[in-house]
Parts: C-alpha cells; structure tokens; sequence
C-alpha cells in the first residue's frame, strides 16, 4: 500500500468561488443565501462543534451563534482569505469559548497518572467503538487550542496555512500545538497505527 | 555533507511535515520530498502510520443527525428581528415613551418584565449596529407615522406553556387576533389585532392579552397605527 493511499479524505468538501458569492449575496441581506450557506456548512461545523462540546444542543446553539454572526457581519468578509476558513474562524472562536464551558459542566479532568497506569488501551482495531472512545478520551485532555488543532487538521482536513488563518495564530503557533498535542496523544496511544494494525505492503504480499 | 545522508539531514524537517501529509494538504513538491523520505525512514513511516491510525478513527465518529430545518428556522427568527429594528419597526424611542407613560400613569413604577425584555433587545441591537442604527436613514416612528397605512396593528405574543391549541384558539378568536408568524426558536408568535367581535379597541385587545393567564408576554411591534400609540 502506497503511504498516500493511507491518508484522510478532505471534508473540505465545498467550492470555494460559490462560497464566496454566497457570502457577498448575505452581504446584501440576502436570505436565500444566506440559507444556502446555512445548510451547506450545517453538516460539519455542527460535528466539529459537537466534537469539541460533546452536546447536540450546544452544538446547535453555537452554531446559530455562528451563522448570526455571518448575517451581521458578512459586508466586512473582505474575501482576503476563503470564505470557508473565514466562516470556521467565527466557529473556532464561539467553538473555543464553549468547550471550555461544556469542560466545565462535565468537571472534566485530564487522565491521572494512576488512570493511565491502569487503563488498557484497546490493542485491537476490531473494537472501533472502544478505540474511538479511547481516542476520543486522549483527545479531551489536551489543552483545547491543541486539540483544535488537531480537529481542525484531522476532522475537517484543513492545511497548516488554513489553520493558522481559521485560529488566527502565526502558522509557527499551529506547529507547535500540532507537535506537542502528537508527542501526547503518542504516550496516549503507544498503539494507534502500529505495525499489527496496518500491515506493510510486504507483509500483505507475502 | 548534504549529500552524504541527505534523508538523515531532513528528518526533523519531514518529521514536522508528517501531519499534514497525512491529512493530504501538503503541496506537491513537499508531498514528493516526504514520500522519497518515507522510503528509507522506518521511523517516519512508524509515525505516519500513527497519524493515519488517529485521522481514520477520528472519522470513524458516528454519523451526527442533527436535522437542519429546525435550528435554521431558530436563527431565521433572530434574524428577523434585527432586521425589523433595522428598518425602524422596533425603536428606543417607542420604549421611551411606554416608560413615560407609566411613570405619568402614577402610581410605583413596576418594571414590566416584557418591557424589560425590549429594552434589553434595544440595547443589544444597539451594541450590534453601533450608533448607525439610530442615524437618519433609520426608520423612527415618527417618519413612520408620517407614512399612510392601513396596516392591522402586529404584535409579538409568548404563551404560557401549559396552553392547549384549542384554548389559545378560543382566546385569538374572541379577540379577533390572528397569528400570521411564529412560533421562533423562542416561542415568539407576531400577531395581527384585526377589528375585535366586541368592538375593543387594539389598546383593549393588548391589555386583555397581557391579563390573560395564558399569555406570557405580549408587546405591540411599533409601526403604523401600533396598538400603544393608538388614540
Ligand atoms: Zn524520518
């Protein structure tokens, strides 16, 4: 198996020119746009939101909050980078803000040495339920600006250049989060991706 | 130097690159440069693979079914009333002026919790539109008074959450209101006050519909010929 055919497909599933004249139609109160944009972003950024609260009405509601805010201010889009990373930057903002509250709400801590020592993390990829909770578990104790990172790059497909833009950080920032959230997850998940689960060419050829 | 262990030399460079091969969002050259680098790096492949492993399962996320319509009519409601105090229909003055009219009615003033909600409304849309929304080209009541309508008076209604349909159909009936939007994400009905079977005046109609039990809030829409400003 070529490395390339192991990589993620893109959810950047959306035209960026059509995106555009989309937002310059809200731009001028158009509603008809404006609901075009709302249902085509509704899908993902709803699931990325929910990634981050945990929570189908917060995720709804700061949703809303999102779209809100393109109504209000989308005559101030100056079309300076793709309306898609404009929209999630909104997103990522609201997004942000609240995960920290739902983090809150839970009374969420990160794993306890002790838990780590005694956790088994799931060897098999046949359990994918047990190992996506797992996933999902090293995921909620990072810090939230590297864990975004990591949603934005694995969830959404985003490039490091689109990141930086979306979070609004230098894209030497977005490397670094990006490192130290994947030394993290590595002691997390010592198993994620080892040889036993995606075999190498020349064992499959054997 | 370079040329002696060339793929030694990159590593930490591909190393840093790995993510975003992995995600498919490098650009060609780079993406040529890991893929030359990952053939003689066990180290590196080890990683990818990790990194695949991660994306793969964080996708493998069940499908979310949050059905759209539903949050898109809730923020189609927000929507419209910002655009109504926008355009004028909704006004700080016209608060003013409620305020006014209680304090002249004598009597404690009590802040009406509809009213207080209004004035919050106001002051948001005015932190949301910043002082533009008040200059000239803003519709106010007066320039709107000024304008010829025939227009029923609209008002904005909330119901008590334990109304049936058919109570609040006997009630709108006899006082001859009719729904013509709503409800909100927020349970906000607009409603007319056409001509009322007992020949109330929209004044009277509005003052019935804040007594009733099962009406929760319920506050004219300024515009021509609002209920409040009614002679
Ligand atoms: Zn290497």
């Amino acid at each position: 198996m070529p490395p390339s055919a192991m990589r993620a497909p893109s959810t950047r599933n959306s035209d960026p020119g059509e995106d555009l004249i989309l937002l310059r139609r809200v731009a001028e109160r158009d509603r008809e746009a404006f609901e075009r944009l709302y249902l085509e972003y509704h899908p993902r950024v709803i699931r990325f939101l929910y990634r981050l609260t945990r929570n189908t009405e917060t995720a709804e509601e700061v949703f809303n909050d999102v779209m809100f805010v393109v109504w209000q201010k989308a005559s101030d889009f100056r079309g300076h980078s793709r309306a898609s990373t404009w929209i999630l930057g909104i997103a990522y903002r609201k997004g942000l803000k609240a995960a920290a509250k739902a983090r809150r709400l839970r009374a969420q801590r990160p794993f306890s040495e002790l838990e780590l020592a005694t956790l088994q993390e799931p060897r098999s990829m046949v359990d994918r339920r047990e190992l996506r909770d797992w996933v999902g578990k090293a995921l909620d104790s990072l810090p939230d600006p590297q864990r975004i990172v990591i949603e934005l790059a694995y969830f959404l497909g985003h490039s490091c250049a689109e990141i930086s833009e979306i979070v609004g950080c230098p894209v030497n920032t977005v490397k670094t989060r990006m490192f130290h959230a994947r030394r993290r997850l590595r002691d997390l998940l010592p198993h994620l991706g080892a040889p036993a689960a995606s075999p190498s060419a020349a064992e499959i050829s054997e | 130097m370079n040329q002696a262990t060339p793929s030694a030399d990159r590593h930490s460079e591909i190393w840093d690159l790995l993510p975003w091969y992995a995600n498919s969002t490098l650009s060609d050259a780079d993406q040529r440069t890991v893929e030359a680098h990952l053939e003689s790096c066990t180290e590196c492949a080890r990683e990818l693979s990790f990194l695949s492993g991660l994306s793969a399962t964080m996708h493998a996320e069940e499908a979310l079914l949050v059905p759209a319509e539903r949050s898109l009519a809730a923020v189609t409601g927000r929507i419209d009333t910002v655009e109504a105090a926008r355009q004028g229909r909704l006004d700080w003055r016209d608060v003013a002026r409620i305020v006014r009219a209680k304090l002249a009615a004598g009597g404690g003033f009590r802040l009406d919790p509809a009213l207080a909600a209004i004035a919050l409304l106001l002051i948001v849309v005015t932190a949301w539109f910043g002082s533009s929304a008040f200059e000239p080209e803003f519709r106010t009541l007066s320039n709107v008074e000024a304008q010829a309508s025939d227009a029923e008076p609209t008002i904005r209604l909330v119901f008590a959450g334990t109304a049936t349909i058919d109570e609040l159909q006997e009630l709108l009936t006899g006082l001859g209101v009719t729904l013509v939007q709503g409800p909100s994400n927020y349970g906000v009905y607009t409603a007319r006050i056409a001509a009322a079977p007992n020949g109330a005046q929209p004044v009277e109609v509005l003052d019935e519909l804040r007594r009733h039990p099962l009406v929760s809030f319920a506050e004219p829409i300024p515009g021509p010929e609002a209920p409040g400003s009614a002679p």
